[in-house]
């Protein structure tokens, strides 16, 4: 995770870490978005740019801080795709503070197996 | 690799008007520091009149591979995560999130109930609720009218 600047008095823009593979023939991008709740995360493809905005909204009624250093976030972190992804065909999981999107290659870039069919006679 | 491709410290003009910024609203050396492949993770504590509440930044990993230990009045934080294994077919364009053990420990200045401690981790965020011991929660006292 990366710190970025403040967007005003509370919040900071981080960049969080990435992983980025190729597996089976699709792209896995893994996002370290730590204490954001599913709700408030939003990957947005506009113009072959995929975002990832995610704003952290944490309270804790009753406490003060002793010391932080996990300021209020908003991650947010863009990526260009090329035409070999289908950007309608992208699967996205939240688990433990990551989430995975799966970037399918478009269906004709696939390697394609090819029957023969033998003629019998 | 061309399909996928992060934007990222665009140049150092960009960086440097970050550093700037930083600097003008004051944000301390520690969060300064804030970079990819950290082994210390970020960590905040809380206080109020009867407990102190330790929250840690531990993203992707299984609660299994968390552990906590109390050591004197304090506490020790640690998480291990492997280089995931892959096959020689896939590939790895990009590797910022650290692999490897996860350590952190703090001490507190004020006494703990040692047998009262809870933890839970939820979404990738550890917390720690340690109440404090009976004699270091504040007493009201009444004030009588003689």
């Amino acid at each position: 995770m990366k710190m970025l600047a403040k967007k005003d008095d509370k919040k900071v823009f981080c960049e969080p870490a990435v992983n980025i593979m190729e597996e089976n023939g699709a792209y896995l991008l893994e996002t370290e978005l730590p204490g954001i709740d599913k709700k408030n995360i939003q990957v947005k493809i506009d113009d072959n740019t995929l975002t990832i905005t995610a704003e952290q909204d944490e309270k804790f009624k009753n406490f003060t801080p002793v010391f932080k250093e996990r300021p209020d976030r908003i991650f947010k972190r863009s990526f260009s795709l090329d035409e070999t992804i289908d950007a309608d065909k992208i699967e996205a999981n939240y688990k433990n503070g990551l989430l995975t999107l799966k970037l399918k290659k478009r269906q004709e870039l696939q390697p394609k197996k090819i029957e023969i069919s033998v003629d019998k006679d | 690799m061309k399909a996928l491709t992060p934007y990222h410290e665009i140049n150092s003009l960009q960086t440097e008007l970050e550093n700037l910024f930083n600097d003008f609203f004051g944000l301390s050396e520690r969060q300064k520091r804030f970079s990819y492949r950290r082994n210390e993770p970020a960590l905040d504590l809380l206080e109020n009149d009867d407990e102190l509440l330790v929250i840690v930044d531990l993203p992707g990993f299984d609660e299994k591979d968390i552990k906590l230990t109390l050591v004197d009045n304090g506490l020790s934080i640690s998480a291990k995560r492997e280089y995931d294994k892959k096959t020689d077919n896939d590939k790895v364009y990009r590797r910022e999130r650290f692999s490897g053990s996860y350590q952190r420990s703090i001490k507190f200045n004020t006494k703990i109930n040692r047998d009262q401690i809870s933890a839970v981790y939820k979404n990738g965020v550890l917390k720690v609720k340690c109440p404090k011991a009976e004699d270091e929660k504040p007493k009201k006292i009444e004030v009588k009218v003689s």
